[in-house]
């Protein structure tokens, strides 16, 4: 890709550094992929595709600019629409932390990429997964959807950095869905991340088949009732609850320009238990969050937000660390060309406490176990999400199969009532993603062991 | 742009290589301004252009769409890669069609306005909602976007279509360590001029809304009645037209698959779909394959009349499409919706609420469609809803959750407005249902 833009990175770069504003940035795109998708009997998609693009972000003294375009041999003539758009904005001077100039690559590709299998061999492997979903003859409908993206990106900064990066994602999501009249039910699994092919998209069989016959099972299980229940929840929904109802929270975007939340969000305050931490980390290897450098060219870092049950730290971009005198954390993602980048998380988990999965159940007297997550939303101080499979628990054990639970709650409420925390912590990617600012999917991954939480609200009819 | 993708020749080519093909480009320029945490923060103009070539090849359908115009061969090449693992198709492109009404989407003044003169008003809006409520962090914004679409087909259909959009909205956040957190908004969207003296209607709105919910209430778990409004009744629609949708009744999972004609909610109840409402967002006279769009009922007096479908969802069902498709460049085309009508009731919107002794009214809630929405369940977090109490609303409502399902409350209806609301693509009157389900 460099090669190919030599004389555009050459004039850009000299643009940026003769640029009189405070700070600009550009940032080129190419990336290309395939996706496929198989609903019931028909094939409704299968395509490769291909897509270049830029963007321009300045920063002359008090708000910013930003453009973004398709043709990118107009990149200089964007930059300066950029800058014209910032210095229209008359408000308070915009402070930008320090970040270091680097000049760097960051490849996220393992040898197993998937730009080394051919669209035929993709669509076989797809195809095999919708014919064993499609063999259990009590499901109503499938799905199976397949996506791989190769991009490359380059970001210039007028500060002199110079970054270029490469990913290779590969994912896929499977669901099957049975019918009894009016009651619907749904199994589902994704997976997806920077790890290969191999390692996401072969080997799947017995999920499907897994799936298939836990939505065919949940047509006969109880509608739960409504009301206040312990409950005890699984990976991945732990990982959601991290993600929704604590890691939006964390984001200083929603806080540096807001007294009250900056009181509520004050370092140093309780909001757990001695065991509860929790932790953003785009440093880890190939998973979906992870990457070397945000889209402003900051580097990221591991960063603990919550430690023994204390607020400790939150997810920065350059202008948010500097406004609440905080160092930079390499939260500011775009992501795609189309967007200026804004706070967001990475790999968010809640850390292995000492509990085991058993002694949580043994715990509790009666309650409900929740497992898999078919989606989740906040509105930084609610959350709801919603579980895949759910059993009711009786003195101890788990007794009968529940259906459409939904939990909810106040998000410093329920972070206090978290009481044990199981030792089996796992980290989830997928293709799906988070959702902020009209940017969505963006890879991220939510992770977390088995925990047990006091007093949730389940809806119910 | 659109010379760039030299759209000629690529249909030259096309006619070559395949048995029918449909190009689809669109460019697009958006731009907006941005107010955030109480003053200006950012300019944005997007410049975004693609072509999408969905072609029949061997009997069989293929797909592959581009950003890159020095992409195109390699385009026409993955399309016709795709045709080996595609549908056979069971439809012919539609040939040239004359439009069967005329309906305006595009207003020359949006293209106009230039968005930089509209800082002052935004400033000035701010100034006036903080010195009537302290302690707010007021974020809005004004866009505008101007949309080219040409869709050109190998029988004959070649269409060019201008349409403008322009939006404004604001959002109150308030922060209160003992209260919580409280996020309003109002939104207005369409593709003519939205003049000053609505947005300042719409502010005042705003701040009688702001000011009803700044006051706490209680509520206890049990069944109570209920309003949706037009900020809220969309969530319950939602689950009627996932089931509506051709796509859901072919693919075998909607519960409306044998109701054709059939009694499934209360009577009071006619929705239609019209893409004939001049500067509505979801108007057009042609849908995105080129047939001309046409005024239809969904739900007639109760009775469900008609799915909607797209040319190949409709032949997999041997229907014929309704004119519904939907796309962009980068997507091959899905049955959509153009305008949701829900006809008026009988009953002024301010008695529907002075008659209730306890009951709720829902403005906003989190967690729509995470349920089995296709079997009608909902189960959602109030975000914002009030609480009524012998007449009058008395304050906000948090922390609890409603459940039900939408063919049940839509048999149990007390009563719709007379007043009709305008949201985005939905006029629709408020609905008061008899009771519904509150989980504290």
């Amino acid at each position: 890709m460099k090669k190919s833009f030599e004389k555009l990175i050459k004039t850009a770069k000299e643009f940026l550094k003769n640029s009189k504003g405070k700070y600009g940035e550009i940032r080129i795109e190419e990336y290309c992929g395939s996706n496929i998708s198989i609903i019931g009997k028909e094939v409704e998609d299968v395509k490769s595709s291909e897509n270049l693009g830029g963007c321009c972000r300045a920063l002359y003294s008090n708000g910013w600019g930003f453009v973004s375009f398709n043709d990118i041999n107009d990149t200089v003539k964007y930059f300066i629409e950029a800058e014209e758009q910032s210095k229209c904005i008359r408000s308070k001077k915009i402070e930008l932390a320090d970040a270091p100039v680097v000049k760097d690559s960051d490849i996220i590709k393992t040898a197993d990429s998937p730009d080394k299998y051919n669209l035929s061999d993709k669509f076989d492997i797809c195809a095999k997964y919708s014919s064993i979903l499609k063999k259990n003859k009590k499901l109503q409908t499938s799905s199976v959807r397949y996506r791989d993206t190769i991009k490359k990106t380059l970001l210039l900064t007028s500060n002199g950095s110079e970054i270029y990066s490469e990913t290779a994602f590969c994912g896929i999501a499977c669901s099957a869905m049975a019918r009894d009249g009016s009651n619907i039910q749904s199994g589902y699994f994704t997976q997806g991340d920077y790890q290969g092919f191999k390692k996401n998209i072969l080997g799947l069989e017995d999920r499907c088949k897994i799936i298939g016959e836990r939505a065919v099972r949940l047509l006969s299980a109880e509608p739960v009732k409504p009301g206040k229940y312990v409950i005890i929840i699984d990976p991945v929904l732990c990982g959601v609850f991290a993600h929704e109802a604590f890691g939006h929270l964390s984001e200083a975007d929603f806080i540096y320009e807001n007294p009250n939340m900056k009181k509520i969000m004050k370092l140093g305050r309780k909001f757990g238990g001695d065991n509860l931490n929790i932790i953003d980390d785009p440093t880890m290897p190939n998973l979906a969050g992870s990457y070397k450098y945000d889209s402003e060219g900051v580097k990221s870092k591991k960063t603990f937000l919550i430690k023994n049950g204390i607020l400790t730290g939150r997810l920065h971009s350059r202008e948010t660390a500097s406004k609440l005198k905080e160092k930079t954390t390499g939260n500011s993602r775009a992501i795609s060309f189309g967007f200026p980048p804004i706070v967001r998380m990475s790999n968010t988990y809640i850390d292995n406490g000492k509990n085991t999965f058993n002694e949580m159940i043994e715990s509790a007297e009666y309650g409900i176990y929740a497992k898999g997550a078919l989606g989740g939303m906040t509105n930084t101080e609610m959350f709801t999400f919603s579980s895949e499979e759910a059993f009711l628990i009786e003195n101890g054990k788990i007794t009968k199969p529940l259906r459409d639970v939904i939990l909810s709650g106040n998000v410093f409420e329920t972070l206090k009532n978290i009481d044990m925390i199981g030792d089996d912590l796992k980290h989830h990617g997928g293709l799906g993603g988070c959702g902020k600012g009209g940017q969505s999917p963006l890879p991220v991954t939510d992770g977390g062991p088995h925990i047990r939480i006091k007093d949730v609200i389940i809806g119910g009819k | 742009m659109e010379n760039k993708y030299c759209l000629e020749s690529l249909e030259k080519e096309l006619r070559k290589k395949c048995d029918a093909f449909e190009i689809c480009y669109s460019d697009s320029h958006n731009s907006g301004i941005g107010f955030e945490n109480n003053k200006l923060f950012s300019m944005e103009n997007n410049y975004s252009s693609g072509l999408g070539i969905r072609l029949v090849k061997n009997g069989k359908i293929g797909f592959s769409f581009t950003t890159n115009p020095e992409k195109i061969k390699e385009t026409v090449g993955y399309a016709i890669e795709s045709s080996k693992y595609g549908e056979r198709a069971l439809f012919e492109l539609p040939c040239r069609r004359n439009k069967k009404r005329e309906v305006k989407t595009y207003d020359e003044n949006v293209e106009k306005i230039d968005l930089k003169k509209r800082i002052s008003f935004g400033k000035q809006i701010i100034r006036q909602i903080n010195s009537e409520i302290p302690d707010l962090n007021i974020s809005l914004g004004f866009s505008k976007t101007i949309d080219n679409f040409v869709l050109i087909n190998s029988n004959g259909v070649r269409l060019e279509d201008k349409s403008s959009e322009y939006s404004f909205g604001i959002t109150l956040l308030s922060v209160n360590e003992k209260k919580g957190l409280l996020d309003i908004s109002e939104s207005k969207s369409r593709a003519n001029i939205i003049t000053d003296e609505e947005i300042g209607g719409m502010i005042k709105t705003l701040k009688t809304r702001y000011n009803k919910a700044n006051k706490t209430a209680k509520i206890k778990q049990g069944a109570y009645p209920a309003i949706f409004n037009k900020y809220s009744v969309g969530i319950l629609y939602s689950c009627f037209l996932a089931a509506i949708n051709g796509k859901t009744f072919q693919k075998g999972i909607s519960p409306l698959s044998d109701k054709i004609n059939k009694k499934i909610i209360d009577s009071r109840i006619t929705m239609r779909d019209n893409p004939f409402i001049d500067y509505m967002s979801g108007s057009a006279e042609f849908d995105a394959e080129g047939l001309p769009a046409y005024e239809k009922p969904l739900i007639e007096k109760g009775v469900f009349k008609n799915f909607i479908f797209d040319l190949k969802t409709a032949s997999l069902v041997n229907k014929k499409s309704t004119a519904n498709a939907a796309r962009s460049f980068a997507s091959q085309p899905q049955p959509s919706f153009t305008n949701i009508t829900v006809d008026a009731g009988e009953t002024d919107y301010s008695k529907m609420i002075s008659d209730i002794d306890e009951g709720i009214l829902i403005e906003q809630a989190i967690g729509a469609g995470q349920s089995n929405t296709l079997a009608g369940d909902f189960s959602v977090n109030i975000d914002l809803g009030y609480l009524i109490k012998n007449g009058k609303i008395s304050g906000r409502v948090k922390d609890c959750m409603i459940a039900g399902n939408v063919y049940d409350l839509f048999n149990d209806i007390k009563c719709l407005s007379k007043d009709l609301f305008y949201k985005s693509s939905m006029i629709t009157p408020a609905v008061c249902f008899n009771k519904i389900n509150v989980a504290v």
